[in-house]
């Protein structure tokens, strides 16, 4: 069929029959071009629709898409009609529209064969297909049609443009082109994070705690105007971090215990009992106790026997060392660990059993995690012993001089001593607003990262940070967990006040069992991310201390929350809920380390160790579902949690506490 | 360019043919694919089978063309008790004018131009033997004598579809020696009305001789030298591979239902008769839709089915015109 072309090009006689077929040729390769670009550019509209929807561009990237989507199909649809076309087709083309059955093609065929083959016959077929095309109109050999996908691709760009006007689907935003940055969050939740830090704005701040939250509220402004893309968003939120570091250098609860146990040196002293109870509860409040102190000091209002009294105790409180009990713990772990390393030594040398030998070894294991962690504490109380150093030694001083009879010295360094605890309170303050700031700034990278598909990268990069052990709940939770208990306007709820309520564990109730305090919306959350209907408190663990008669603390009977949270409409504020203030007992329990530590010892038969691991599971469940964890290490955490449970009978003497 | 003795002769051809179609269609109302089949048979040196029920006008047909064409015409009405020497002929004594005897051939029906071998199936394999033999050879051997048929020689077999008992079903060899196999069907209600008004009248319409036997040699001549182009000719054959169940472009029909497909003799039929079918037309090229319009007639007898096929009751049109369905007509 080639050489026919050819043939037919070069021969005169077949000029007509040569242009017809050049002609409708030609008709073809434009309606192939029209059938490949609509084609191709269907596809390059749902290739943008998908990538719209599924959020994958920046704005550099998306100019270049926008560029090979135009250029794209146009040079496809060019290669595509330049192809070869074959003669055949395009003949019988001609042959439907003239009317004239297989005269075309037969006279095709018929020219590619030599002059001398060519029959009588085949010429006249020659001369009559020449005289047939030369009337031949080629439209009407070959209309042009409507491509088959043209359709499709009048849909797909309705409904790109329809996404790229959406001002609710950021994604497609990009696909203007003229949007360069990926919206970090959406400007409501951009606002309630915004809301969230007006909230910790209006406390007195320290100077670099206000300087962090001025940067924070100008990230969150720039993000509501879209002048802040996800990554500046993200990379910002690392620098206030690592500033948030300095600020966290020493763990606040520690520094409470440190302050507690010099309360509790003064103990038996009736002339500083408010201190001593101020010092547990309230620094300031202190602070004000210990000035009142040394006004009655400068007063002579004392009398000798109760100064004697008041320096005994001064100096007791002076050479009080919050890592001593520690030192005596480590040691003893120390101990312990070498105890079961030579008696692993033995085994081996005597070749004992290897299940033996395998439960020491899991047992030495334990210990030696035991014995990092007495060291990070000791590290903690050391660190907090140094802040409160130049107040133990005003302490000492004052006690001195009381000895002495200064009365007047003795105020100074009393005076000393209360403007130094006023500054430890400062301190504590700002630590505890830097705490809820890193809070705030874990929750707004989880909840970037959550949009953008990346929580896994964000829990990589929040696997060091302090504040990462608050489990920071996306926000969106919390403003539904704020619906939930009726109030939409998102405030703080009924946080506790007190300095061991509000602070750290978020998913714990704020509330503590040694304090008045209601349930705070933490608790209300840690309920709500586990789908709990029973409206059971949990574990109301303090920073240090664990109330034996706490369980009851937090309790409400309203909600009766179902399901999985943020699946429904808030709940109706139609509930029964009573708050109800019960008054913990203070210093009633051990510690939550002295819990765990005791069920290594003793076993898991241990009713704290119960509520421990209860706190511990929803704690691990709300990781599991907030990062990206490979489901067969899901298993594994999982499994974790079910081989250290404790025994039934401590978890039915737990539920059986509680009415 | 043109050689203007070809495009003479083609008109010729065109005009001659048109006249016998119409003379014929002076006694036979309708028909006209089978007026056409038998034409193109005659022009193509081939022979026809024509099956169809008594009383449709096969003989009339026939008759009508053999009487247009100017031809020799015998009628053989086939029996159980013919014998072969009925058909072609046999020798016997015979005295001459000085009273010698001698043994000489005594032609039989089958010596001449159009031969209408009427229900064939009713004769013995034997006698049909002799008849076919003709039909390939065109000649018949009498005591060791050859004799030649006389050109053109055309045999027009008919046979009954129905009435089966007693007969003697031509085998596939001896089918396949016939050009085209026409299915004679029910006139039309409209063919009817003028059938009626034809043969009730008073009316006694006649035939013309309007072609001679060197017209109709000249004839097939000019059918033979009808151009073929190679994709129509691609075509053909790849119709004929598509009736073997184990050659691309098989149907599912043919697969399941063939046991031989056509043979090269029902590729040269179709090539043939399209051939005469485009001449008939006034063309000196065949088309494609020449070779569909022929496929059937030409394959029908040819394509033999499996015994599923039999006994589902598929019929060889059915997997041919299901072959005509798949098979592109370019590639």
């Amino acid at each position: 069929m080639k050489r026919a072309a050819v043939a037919m090009t070069s021969a005169s006689p077949n000029a007509n029959l040569s242009r017809a077929l050049r002609s409708v040729t030609a008709r073809v390769r434009v309606q192939r071009a029209f059938e490949a670009w609509v084609l191709l550019a269907a596809v390059v509209c749902a290739a943008l629709i998908a990538r719209a929807l599924l959020g994958g561009a920046n704005g550099k990237l998306s100019a270049l898409t926008w560029t090979l989507a135009g250029i794209g199909p146009l040079v496809g649809a060019a290669l595509w009609a330049l192809r070869a076309v074959p003669v055949l087709p395009v003949a019988r083309a001609i042959d439907r529209a003239i009317d004239a059955p297989d005269l075309i093609s037969s006279a095709v065929s018929f020219a590619a064969l030599p002059a001398g083959e060519q029959t009588p016959f085949m010429q006249i077929c020659l001369a009559q297909a020449e005289q047939a095309s030369a009337q031949l109109v080629p439209s009407r050999a070959l209309s042009l049609q409507r491509p088959r996908a043209l359709p499709a691709l009048c849909a797909l760009s309705l409904g790109l443009i329809g996404l790229s006007h959406a001002p609710s689907l950021a994604p497609v935003a990009t696909l203007a082109a003229r949007s360069p940055a990926q919206p970090a969050l959406d400007a409501d939740t951009a606002a309630a994070f915004a809301n969230e830090l007006d909230a910790l704005k209006t406390q007195p701040l320290d100077p670099e705690a206000a300087e962090l939250v001025a940067k924070l509220n100008a990230l969150l402004e720039g993000i509501a105007a879209g002048t802040i893309d996800r990554a500046q968003a993200l990379a910002e939120l690392r620098r206030l971090e690592e500033k948030l570091q300095s600020l966290l250098a020493s763990d606040p609860m520690a520094l409470e215990a440190a302050l507690e146990q010099i309360g509790r040196a003064l103990a038996g002293t009736p002339e500083a009992k408010p201190l001593e109870r101020a010092l547990s509860e309230n620094w300031p409040e202190a602070a004000q106790e210990l000035k009142r102190l040394t006004e009655r000091v400068a007063a002579g209002k004392l009398s000798a026997e109760a100064e004697q009294r008041l320096a005994k105790s001064l100096e007791r409180a002076a050479g009080e060392r919050a890592s001593a009990g520690q030192q005596a713990a480590i040691d003893e772990a120390k101990r312990e660990l070498d105890r079961l390393l030579r008696k692993q030594d033995e085994q081996r040398a005597q070749g004992g059993q290897q299940e033996r030998q395998e439960r020491d070894e899991r047992l030495l294991k334990r210990k030696e995690r035991e014995l990092d962690e007495l060291e990070r504490e000791q590290e903690q109380a050391k660190a907090a012993e140094r802040e409160l150093d130049r107040l133990q030694r005003e302490l000492d001083a004052a006690s001195k001089a009381l000895n002495e009879k200064d009365k007047q010295a003795a105020a100074d360094k009393l005076q000393n001593a209360a403007n130094e605890l006023e500054r430890a309170a400062r301190q504590q303050q700002s630590r505890k607003q830097a705490g809820r700031l890193a809070e705030q700034l874990a929750q707004l990278r989880a909840e970037i990262a959550q949009r953008r598909g990346e929580a896994g990268q964000a829990g990589q990069s929040s696997s060091g940070d302090p504040s990462d052990s608050g489990s920071p709940i996306p926000l969106s939770a919390q403003r539904f967990g704020r619906m939930a208990q009726g109030n939409p306007s998102g405030g703080e709820g009924q946080q506790g006040a007190q300095p061991g309520g509000a602070g750290g564990q978020q998913q714990q109730g704020a509330g503590q069992g040694q304090q008045p305090g209601e349930p705070g919306s933490g608790e209300r959350l840690a309920q709500l991310r586990q789908g709990g209907s029973d409206g059971a408190g949990g574990q109301q663990t303090g920073p240090l201390e664990q109330s034996g008669t706490s369980n009851d603390q937090g309790r409400g009977d309203g909600a009766g929350l179902g399901g999985k949270p943020q699946s429904g409409p808030a709940t109706a504020g139609s509930g029964q809920h009573v708050d109800t203030r019960i008054e913990g007992e203070k210093r009633g329990g051990p510690s939550r380390s002295e819990v765990i530590f005791e069920s290594g010892q003793r076993g898991f038969a241990d009713e704290g160790y119960a509520k421990v691991h209860d706190d511990y599971v929803r704690h691990a469940e709300s990781v599991l579902e907030r990062e990206r964890i490979p489901g067969g290490y899901r298993y594994y955490v999982r499994r974790y949690f079910q081989l250290i449970r404790p025994r039934e009978s401590a978890r039915d003497s737990t539920q059986g506490a509680a009415p | 360019m043109t050689d203007p003795l070809p495009l003479e002769r083609v008109e010729s051809a065109v005009r001659k043919l048109a006249a016998v179609q119409e003379e014929v269609g002076k006694l036979v109302v309708g028909q006209r694919d089978i007026i056409e089949g038998t034409l193109t048979c005659l022009v193509t040196g081939g022979h026809a089978l024509l099956e169809g029920v008594p009383g449709l006008g096969k003989t009339v047909l026939v008759r009508a063309l053999a009487q247009a064409v100017a031809l020799k015409f015998s009628r053989i009405q086939f029996t159980p008790d013919l014998v072969p020497s009925d058909i072609i002929g046999t020798t016997v004594i015979a005295e001459d004018e000085r009273g010698r005897k001698a043994f000489t051939f005594q032609p039989g029906p089958v010596f001449s131009n159009i031969v209408l071998a009427d229900e064939v199936n009713r004769t013995t394999p034997k006698t049909q033997s002799a008849l076919l033999e003709a039909m390939q050879d065109r000649s018949v051997t009498v005591a060791g004598t050859t004799h030649m048929l006389a050109e053109p020689f055309c045999v027009l077999a008919t046979q009954n579809p129905l009435e089966m008992e007693g007969t003697y079903p031509l085998p596939e060899a001896q089918l396949d020696r016939f050009l085209l196999k026409l299915h004679v069907t029910f006139p039309s209600h409209d063919d009817l009305h003028r059938i009626l008004d034809r043969t009730t009248g008073d009316a006694d319409p006649t035939v013309r001789p309007v072609m001679s036997h060197e017209e109709l040699l000249a004839v097939r001549a000019t059918v033979r030298e009808v151009a073929v182009a190679r994709h129509v000719q691609d075509y053909a054959v790849r119709l004929l591979e598509a009736t073997h169940r184990d050659r691309p472009g098989a149907n599912a029909l043919v697969k399941r239902y063939v046991r031989y497909g056509a043979s090269p003799r029902g590729a040269q039929a179709c090539l043939l008769a399209a051939k005469a079918r485009a001449l008939l037309a006034g063309r000196v090229h065949v088309s494609v839709a020449d070779v569909r319009a022929v496929a059937l007639a030409a394959l029908r007898h040819r394509v033999i089915l499996s015994f599923e096929g039999e006994a589902e009751g598929i019929t060889t049109d059915q997997v041919l015109t299901e072959t005509l369905a798949t098979v592109p007509e370019s590639v």
